[in-house]
């Protein structure tokens, strides 16, 4: 495992919760994409929180873009969770992403929607 | 006075910018516009001026083959006088220089000045051209204490770019005057054909009476006459079977058909053609209508025609009006496609992609290629164009000049050469006629691109599928086109010319990456005399020794030119070699004493030689004849370093000896040749005080902006001497981060963390320190991950951050190529969010590598 990354699964209400901590970078983003796609299964919804992670730039921003493409395509959906004032809400924001990918502030309200 | 300081990286930004600025506009006063514009600031001149005619001349659609080919506008050749300020800030005061500097320019079609005013300006005046010829002169105004680029050669750049531009803004204006031009003549067309409609429905009528088996019964006194034909001739038979019609059977089967659908109770109408007395055939608007009576049964059927020959022929007319326009405004398209590709072109490479691409297009022919004599003029080689088959093409890549082509031929004797036809070739060119047989090309061309100085540099090869007069109009569209181009090759040949002594002078000369040096910032600046082109012997060096130590060289070696590139390429690799295997500076120049044994050119090299300890600035020195270091204080005082002084290269005897100093944060310590302190007919102290006034009065700047004041106050314009001057900047350790990404992508977090903490411990505050890490995280991802492409290995990208002033500059600097263009997809975002984060970002490509620079201003504590 990654170093940089930590990333654990729990399955809840039907949906696959990742939560990551740790940095999203060139280097690590191809395990963080590999791993939340194959969990991605059919109607089955999968959240991944990414409040705790302390670093995210445009290849993380990639990954999620193709996540969000992948799942969709295979009839599940991508849900990601950012808290307000996190590093990776403000770099979603900046790269308007929000408004390709479902954000959501808590992971509460993610598996509510 | 304004400063040339002939850098010829300022140059070609500076060109850049122009290039760019005289890009857009569309039309010959939007270029106006733009030189006093965008051009004017980028030069750095102070006011800038358009003149032109009261009225610039229509640009007329003359190129194109849509008509007579007219005349050229009147070119206002000897009317300097007529020339009026059309945009732009003109000299006022009775005494100006200038109306005499545009007169002179537009009279020799030559870049007039730098011509000082009275008031202390200094004017340059510039001719503009476009493809018809001169059209009035631009000038540049340089305030006396600016520091506008002044050097003349720059200004003959220049003016080959506006006449570029002007041109590109004529074919915009020609070609926004053919779309309305078309538009008028749709307009007018459609008019005069409804009026012959009304005249000609009037008209003739022929009208007959079947039975429904097609038998005729009667026929009307004018369809008769027209025949020269008595009933007793037609009537009884089958229509079809009449003279109008037995005159070919698909025009008969026709109407069989026609009285069938017609006894079946549908109508018919076609326009056919009918024959009439003596065999000529006309066209009629025909119709077939069945008349049943009361009980609905098909009693006859009438024939009628209406005589439309002249509506026919207007139609087809039209048609083959509106087709001649279509192409000419398609290839009116294509010129201005070329030229716009030719604009963006910088090299010979892509000026001769360009035309192969879209030559063809520009006068409708099936193939196009260019040929390019050799340096010694015997051999063309080919640059073939899509359109022509493999193996043809590939028969076709290398012709001696002396053989009987239209390529070599145009190149030999300068003027167009011209196949019509497949006989013509045959008979002239038989060496290619096969080929071209094979390939289907049936009329070939062949179009000399001349350069500056009546050179043929160029020809562009031109083949149709179908036989091809050179008529006028084709005539006028190759002269275009061969002018578009020949202004594109001669303006790349300068670009390549740049760009190879460029790289030559900076492989020659200076160190193709820079050590990581810790809080010391390292930069240098090499300036070649007079013209760029004059290679020097300026050189410098600098690498590190062991982890926390530094060797600078710098010297100067007797002589000019090539043989001193050599020399220089020699001692620094002396140097190198050496460095690490002599105790310090002094041992440093005895060994290089030995050296000059061996290569004599070396004699006489003056050196200045450094050792300097990372960590705490300690730093020895010894001088073989060289001027002595400066040493700038953070308060801008300055003392020159005048310990460890002896004679330079190859004239001495026993140990040199060697002084020691000492760089405190703050301090930089600036090496130099002397040609930024010499110059004739003036005593050298007057020199040194001069660099030292000027280091006083730059020490608030930054590195660039320091070096570049240091030389702009001590270098005189059109120096004589080349100069090389190498800056060491230790900044206090929290001013300057400098770390580096090994390794690849998983080397970026440690150089992201080591950011992060940096800027922490300078207390910006935790949203800043987020998105300074992104814009420096994004920066070194994209070099790491395009950097190297061509070289698997990952090399090191390195990060420098220095805080100074409220300012935060961060640089990326790769050491690999770049591809040109950025790597499509959602990666291309990382410039995007480099840009919303930080206040500037500026990329510099260069062919050791990329520099990403971004500065933003921030808040720090203390």
């Amino acid at each position: 495992m990654n170093e940089l990354l930590q990333m654990a699964s729990v399955e809840r209400n039907g949906s696959v919760v990742w939560d990551v901590e740790g940095e999203i970078d060139l280097a690590s983003a191809p395990a963080f994409e590999r791993q939340v796609s194959d969990s991605g299964a059919e109607g089955r919804a999968v959240v991944v929180d990414l409040g705790r992670v302390r670093y995210l730039d445009s290849a993380g921003l990639a990954s999620l873009v193709r996540l969000h493409l992948q799942l969709d395509q295979r009839g599940s959906k991508l849900k990601v969770v950012v808290a307000d004032g996190s590093v990776a809400r403000s770099t979603i924001t900046l790269a308007a992403l929000d408004q390709v990918i479902a954000v959501f502030a808590s992971l509460d309200g993610a598996l509510a929607a | 006075m304004p400063r040339a300081t002939g850098d010829l990286r300022r140059f070609l930004d500076t060109y850049r910018q122009v290039a760019a600025s005289l890009f857009e506009p569309q039309s010959r006063l939007g270029v106006a516009g733009a030189m006093v514009g965008p051009v004017r600031l980028a030069l750095g001149a102070d006011r800038a001026v358009v003149y032109g005619p009261p009225m610039l001349p229509a640009a007329e659609a003359d190129v194109l083959p849509t008509g007579p080919g007219g005349a050229a506008p009147a070119a206002a050749t000897d009317a300097a006088a007529a020339l009026v300020p059309l945009v732009g800030e003109p000299a006022s005061g009775p005494a100006s220089t200038e109306p005499a500097l545009v007169a002179a320019a537009h009279r020799q079609r030559r870049v007039a000045g730098p011509l000082p005013e009275p008031g202390g300006e200094e004017l340059v005046a510039i001719p503009l051209a476009d493809g018809h010829g001169p059209i009035g002169v631009a000038v540049f105004a340089f305030a006396p204490d600016g520091e506008g680029p002044l050097e003349p050669s720059w200004f003959d750049a220049l003016e080959l770019e506006c006449r570029e531009a002007m041109e590109r803004g004529r074919l915009w204006e020609v070609k926004a005057g053919l779309r309305e031009q078309t538009r008028q003549d749709q307009v007018r067309l459609e008019a005069s054909e409804r009026r012959l409609r009304r005249v000609l429905d009037g008209l003739f009528l022929f009208v007959g009476l079947l039975s429904p088996d097609g038998t005729l019964l009667e026929a009307n006194r004018a369809a008769l006459d027209a025949g020269g034909l008595e009933p007793g001739d037609v009537v009884g038979k089958p229509f079809w079977d009449t003279y109008w019609w037995a005159w070919d059977e698909g025009v008969q089967a026709e109407l069989r058909a026609a009285v069938a659908r017609a006894a079946a109770g549908r109508p018919s109408r076609y326009d056919v053609q009918v024959r009439l007395g003596g065999g000529r055939l006309i066209t009629i608007d025909f119709q077939l209508v069945p008349v049943p009576d009361d009980d609905g049964r098909i009693t006859y059927l009438v024939p009628s025609g209406l005589d439309i020959t002249d509506r026919k022929r207007q139609e087809a007319e039209l048609e083959q009006r509106l087709r001649d326009e279509q192409r000419a405004r398609e290839q009116a398209e294509a010129l201005q496609q070329l030229a716009e590709a030719l604009g963006a072109a910088s090299s010979s490479d892509d000026v001769y992609d360009a035309v192969v691409h879209s030559a063809a297009a520009v006068v409708g022919a099936a193939f196009a290629n260019l040929a390019v004599p050799t340096e010694d003029d015997t051999v063309i080689a080919l640059r073939n164009g899509p359109g022509l088959p493999g193996d043809i093409a590939a028969r076709w890549t290398t012709v001696p000049v002396d053989t009987a082509t239209p390529l070599g031929m145009a190149l030999r004797t300068a003027a167009t050469v011209w196949a019509a036809d497949p006989v013509a070739i045959a008979e002239r060119f038989p060496t290619g006629a096969a080929d071209a047989d094979a390939a289907g090309l049936r009329a070939l061309g062949a179009v000399p691109v001349v350069g500056a100085g009546g050179r043929v540099v160029a020809v562009i090869g031109l083949a149709w599928h179908e036989p091809r007069p050179l008529t006028p109009e084709l005539q006028a569209a190759l002269a275009a086109l061969a002018a578009v181009v020949g202004q594109a090759v001669e303006r790349a040949g300068r670009f390549d010319a740049e760009r190879h002594v460029a790289q030559a002078l900076q492989a020659v000369l200076l160190p193709a990456g820079l050590p990581q040096l810790g809080t010391m910032e390292l930069t240098a600046r090499y300036l070649a005399a007079e013209s760029t082109l004059a290679v020097g012997g300026d050189w410098y060096e600098c690498f590190t020794i062991d982890a926390g130590r530094v060797v600078l060289a710098l010297g100067d070696v007797v002589g000019r030119g090539l043989e001193a590139a050599a020399t220089v390429g020699q001692l620094r690799a002396a140097v190198a070699a050496l460095a690490n295997s002599v105790p310090g500076p002094g041992a440093l120049l005895d060994r290089l004493d030995g050296f000059v044994r061996h290569f004599p050119g070396a004699i006489c090299t003056t050196v200045v030689c450094v050792e300097l300890a990372i960590d705490t600035g300690e730093l020895r020195y010894a001088c073989a004849g060289h001027p002595p270091p400066l040493l700038v204080r953070a308060d801008g005082s300055t003392v020159m370093l005048e310990g460890g002084r002896s004679t330079p290269i190859g004239i001495s005897a026993g140990p040199r000896p060697e002084a020691t100093a000492r760089l405190e944060p703050g301090e930089r310590l600036v090496l130099y040749t002397d040609g930024l302190v010499e110059r004739r007919g003036e005593r050298i102290d007057v020199g040194f005080d001069r660099l030292r006034a000027a280091a006083t009065a730059n020490a608030g700047h930054r590195e660039a902006a320091f070096l570049d004041g240091i030389l702009a106050a001590t270098v005189p314009q059109a120096a004589g001497d080349d100069v090389c001057v190498l800056a060491v900047h230790r900044h206090h350790a929290r001013q300057r981060l400098a770390v580096s990404v090994r390794e690849g992508a998983p080397g970026l977090a440690a150089a992201r963390h080591g950011l992060r903490g940096w800027l922490e411990e300078l207390g910006a505050d935790p949203a800043t320190v987020d998105e300074v890490v992104l814009a420096a995280g994004e920066a070194m991802g994209n070099a790491v991950e395009h950097a190297y492409l061509a070289d698997p290995t990952p090399g090191d990208v390195l990060l420098e951050a220095t805080m100074m002033g409220g300012v935060l500059e961060l640089t990326v600097s790769d050491f690999g190529a770049w591809r040109r263009e950025a790597a499509p997809g959602p990666r291309g975002r990382g410039l995007g969010l480099m840009r919303l984060v930080m206040d500037e970002v500026r990329l510099e490509p260069s062919p050791s590598g990329t520099k990403v620079t971004m500065r933003r201003s921030m808040e720090v504590q203390g």
